[in-house]
């Protein structure tokens, strides 16, 4: 039939057909010679027929293309093949919701991201669409894969920001990095080298965008010095409120900056001095809060106005020790708060340690949940402020915001104290009864070390599958990656 | 096949079946399980009501049976069930009772069935309970012919109307000849509802059906294909009706194959008793599993099978079920990378792709990997075009490549060998984008002679499916 069937004649059919042989009659003898009779009735219909026989044997007109790159290289190690399943099953949409319902942000989605940055592992590609909400939230630190699926419809589109992945990130490389991983390797540096550190901000400063700006800002918060002050002070132009805004709360923890004054000022006029005692006479201090914060706000108030005072202005401007300090808030609850915010941004452990064992048990709960506060040494800061012993039941969310704050299993040592704590045994005895959300017994995993691990499973394998079985699976799968 | 977690999830019909399931893994909620060493697995579950909800599962192939009224398959219950066994919780081993043997008794899966006690053979010869049993029917010949005769008569009437209909179908078509196709498009809800009724009203269904799917496939193609797919179409509806007309010139398979697709049809008894009905047994791997919603309000379940080892060449078929969309949910019973033994009896037809499982031979096994047949692209297409050749109304036809790679743009993916390119159907499923440049990849898929809807790809990385 090709022999008949031309494409000429294929063409003219098709221009007959599209506008209609109402108007034109459909060259049918011209195209199938004698294969319709020339007095058929449905000489149409059956060249129509033929015609989209036709139609359907031509082969599709694509060259095979030279050549194809992987859409998202990664020099990263997939993740063990064990790990897939418990990856999907853990924080893919439909599994996710098989053990329970936990948002992406959740504590055990940031202490897998985390082992599998600190192991240099990526996601299989295949499991990236699967996992797509979790992508989104950890890409920084899933690898370049990871990055790169975020991005993948920016490839089409000019207005979404664009940052390569940078997997070593150094000094020569720091502008190209993604802005949470550019704020990671400035705090680093602040560490080791403040004034460095400040001078690579300052340097490309001028040209970042408002978002980039104000985290390159926030991560000079580190060892912060007078050095810092002509900066900082400088950022009081800057055209985004949200950078003037950090640049102004970074000068007020600068000793002897007109801001820090300012706030000391404000701190004290807000502190009401009494006296205590009927046979010894002692200072009491007490917070005088603002008519217009309820008393639910009160403890969050005071620790984002005073949290971030120097201790040893605050005592001076007392005119009383440290010591004494402490011993005249004992009446406050969360005035007590407020110092051992003051002892944690102060690095005073042992400061810590006696606030929380003896006013202050749930400092800690405050802590993780500002954003002003940070721990800068999450160890020492976990040994002095997590004393479990001391708790009266077991807390949920701020556990969860406990190891996004601390990035990291608590200590073995404070860790078996929250094993053996009386608020962990009740969870754990009256599970049946008390019902907890089976995030609690999930969160507990990230916070407890490998070491530990074993502990744990034997005491959650005790309890019903609706409650463990995440918290198991989540172990099983830290594991396998920290075995790659 | 040992169950497992991810597959509770995957037969699981929704995420509330999921969560409902979950709150009954409680041992109180549970009176009786038990299970048999055949892999049945069943228990009695307290619900609301004063009797307890009877549920059996079927380790080996998934079944299930619940006595709750549920209209979500599997229901709770028997998820519940898979659950635990998933997590390996152990169950007693007993007889099985006999509510249990009965439901066995009525499952269509041989192999399923095999397991259950022949209660014919196992009854004896007096009993009460053979007392109790209905008597058979006394037949009356005059009856039989009666209702022979009647059968007779209706279908001559159906094939009249048939007839008739496909005469209005050719007026129909050349009624938009007429007016033109490049037209078309505006008017075609209107006018394939319009065609659709009159075939419905003609007693030929299958086509009123294909005829209704019309224009959602039309507005589903880039514009640049329209043209040339209303031609196939419209012009495949005229060869419906020229074949019906003339079916009697047609080889059996050929009309066989029309007829089913005008809307005859053959129930499962009758194709078992349908002595060309080609018999092909071997082991098949599950390479898609995929359900769509017909304008019928049907659902449509296909699955997809391989057969193992290519000795005797390239072989596939379609399992297809039909579950009303009022039922709600239903779950996977097969996935992707699943195998078993079994007789697939094929519906008649020139092309053969339509079976059933006739015979199953033990249970369902994991496959570790899949190799397509030593097809590349060009030889995929010349299989595709033989069977086009044998059954012009060919629709959706399985491809299978090997050593193939995926390139081309983020808009417009194609499978591709080193010589020969297939335009992939790829705006939908971003899955596909992890595949972009993995070379040596088996692949899998659907093609509609156009565009192929990939659906299963064996990879140096591993297993790729569909998200």
């Amino acid at each position: 039939m090709t022999a008949v069937l031309d494409a000429a004649a294929v063409e003219t059919l098709t221009r007959r057909v599209m506008l209609g042989t109402g108007r034109q009659s459909a060259p049918v003898q011209k195209a199938f010679g004698e294969l319709i009779a020339p007095d058929d009735p449905k000489a149409a219909l059956k060249a129509l027929a033929l015609l989209g026989q036709h139609s359907r044997f031509r082969r599709p007109a694509r060259a095979a293309p030279t050549s194809a790159e992987p859409l998202f290289p990664d020099e990263r190690s997939i993740v063990p093949e064990a790990a897939r399943p418990l990856l999907l099953s853990l924080l893919s949409g439909k599994a996710r919701d098989l053990m329970d319902a936990v948002p992406p942000t959740g504590a055990v989605p940031l202490a897998v991201a985390d082992t599998m940055e600190r192991r240099r592992l990526r996601l299989h590609p295949f499991d990236l669409p699967r996992l797509d909400d979790f992508v989104k939230a950890h890409a920084d630190q899933l690898g370049a894969s990871a990055v790169a699926w975020t991005q993948r419809h920016a490839t089409t589109t000019t207005s979404v920001d664009t940052y390569s992945f940078v997997e070593t990130i150094d000094e020569t490389n720091w502008t190209h990095g993604r802005p949470s991983r550019r704020a990671a390797f400035i705090r680093n540096l602040r560490a080791t080298d403040a004034v460095r550190a400040r001078a690579l901000v300052e340097g490309v400063f001028a040209s970042e965008q408002a978002p980039v700006r104000l985290v390159l800002v926030k991560a000079l918060s580190q060892n912060l010095s007078p050095a810092d002050q002509p900066f900082l002070e400088g950022l009081a132009k800057d055209r985004a409120p949200t950078v003037r805004e950090a640049a102004e709360s970074l000068l007020a923890r600068l000793p002897g900056s007109q801001q820090a004054a300012k706030q000391l000022l404000e701190c004290l006029n807000r502190i009401k001095r009494a006296s205590a005692g009927v046979l010894r006479r002692r200072t009491a201090l007490q917070l005088d809060y603002p008519a217009t914060v309820k008393e639910w706000q009160r403890e969050t108030w005071a620790i984002s106005t005073f949290g971030t005072i120097l201790l040893d202005d605050f005592a001076k401007g007392l005119d009383l020790s440290i010591d004494e300090v402490v011993t005249a808030a004992a009446d406050d609850q969360i005035l007590s708060t407020v110092l051992a915010v003051q002892a944690s941004q102060a690095r005073r452990y042992d400061l810590l340690t006696r606030l929380v064992r003896e006013r202050a048990a749930n400092a800690w709960i405050a802590m993780v949940q500002s954003d002003d506060v940070e721990i800068v040494d999450p160890a020492a800061w976990s040994a002095a402020a997590i004393q479990p012993d001391l708790w009266t039941e077991m807390f949920g969310d701020p556990l969860i915001r406990l190891y996004a704050k601390l990035r990291m299993p608590l200590p073995a040592p404070t860790a078996e104290r929250l094993l053996a704590s009386k608020a962990w045994r009740d969870v754990l005895g009256k599970a049946e009864q008390d019902m907890p959300a089976p995030i609690m017994f999930s969160t507990i995993v990230t916070l407890v070390p490998p070491s530990l691990r074993g502990a744990l499973r034997m005491e959650l394998a005790a309890l019903s599958t609706e409650f463990n079985v995440r918290a198991l699976t989540a172990m099983t799968l830290l594991d396998v990656l920290e075995a790659a | 096949m040992s169950l497992t977690l991810a597959k509770v999830e995957e037969v699981a019909p929704d995420q509330g079946s999921l969560s409902a399931a979950r709150k009954l893994l409680n041992p109180r909620s549970w009176p009786v399980i038990a299970g048999s060493d055949a892999g049945l697995v069943w228990g009695e579950c307290q619900g609301s009501g004063s009797q307890p909800y009877r549920v059996v599962i079927s380790e080996n192939d998934l079944g299930y049976n619940c006595t709750c009224p549920s209209r979500k398959f599997p229901c709770k219950h028997a998820l519940a069930l898979m659950w635990m066994r998933a997590e390996g919780r152990d169950v007693t081993t007993q007889t099985p009772p006999d509510w249990v043997n009965d439901w066995l008794a009525r499952r269509r899966v041989a192999g399923a069935r095999s397991s259950a006690p022949n209660k014919a053979e196992e009854k004896p010869k007096a009993s009460i309970a053979t007392a109790l049993e209905p008597e058979t029917a006394v037949v009356d010949p005059k009856a039989q012919a009666r209702a022979a005769a009647q059968r007779e008569r209706n279908r001559a009437e159906r094939e009249a109307a048939i007839l008739a209909g496909m005469e209005e179908l050719d007026l129909w078509i050349l009624d938009q000849l007429e007016r033109g196709l490049a037209g078309f498009q505006s008017v075609a809800r209107e006018q394939c509802g319009l065609a659709a009724r009159r075939l419905v009203d003609a007693k030929a269904s299958g086509l009123a059906s294909r005829i209704e799917q019309l224009p959602a496939a039309l507005f589903g193609l880039p514009e640049a294909l329209r043209t040339d797919f209303l031609i196939e179409k419209l012009g495949e509806l005229h060869l419906f009706a020229e074949a019906y007309r003339r079916q009697a010139e047609l080889p059996e398979a050929l009309k066989a194959d029309l007829r089913l697709m005008v809307g005859w049809t053959m129930s499962r008894e009758e194709l078992l008793a349908y002595p060309q009905a080609q018999r092909v047994r071997d082991r098949w791997m599950v390479l898609a599993a995929t359900q769509e919603i017909q304008p019928d309000k049907l659902r449509r379940i296909e699955t997809w099978l391989a057969r193992l080892g290519d000795a005797d060449g390239a072989r596939f078929a379609v399992l297809m079920d039909f579950v009303p969309v009022s039922v709600g949910a239903v779950g996977k019973t097969y996935s992707a990378g699943e195998s078993f033994e079994a007789e697939l009896l094929f519906y008649p037809s020139s092309a053969p792709l339509r079976a059933i499982i006739a015979q199953q031979f033990g249970s369902m096994t994991k496959e570790s990997r899949w190799q397509a047949p030593p097809d590349d692209v060009s030889g995929a297409l010349d299989r595709y075009e033989a069977s086009l050749g044998a059954r012009p109304w060919l629709g959706d036809w399985p491809i299978a490549v090997r050593n193939a790679v995926v390139g081309g743009s983020f808009e417009e993916l194609v499978l591709s060998d080193s010589k020969t390119a297939l335009p992939i159907k790829s705006k939908e499923d971003e899955a596909l984008l992890p595949l972009i440049g993995i070379e040596g990849i088996d692949a899998f898929g659907l093609w509609d002679g156009r565009r192929l809807d990939l659906k299963f790809a064996e990879t140096p990385l591993g297993r790729w499916l569909p998200g």
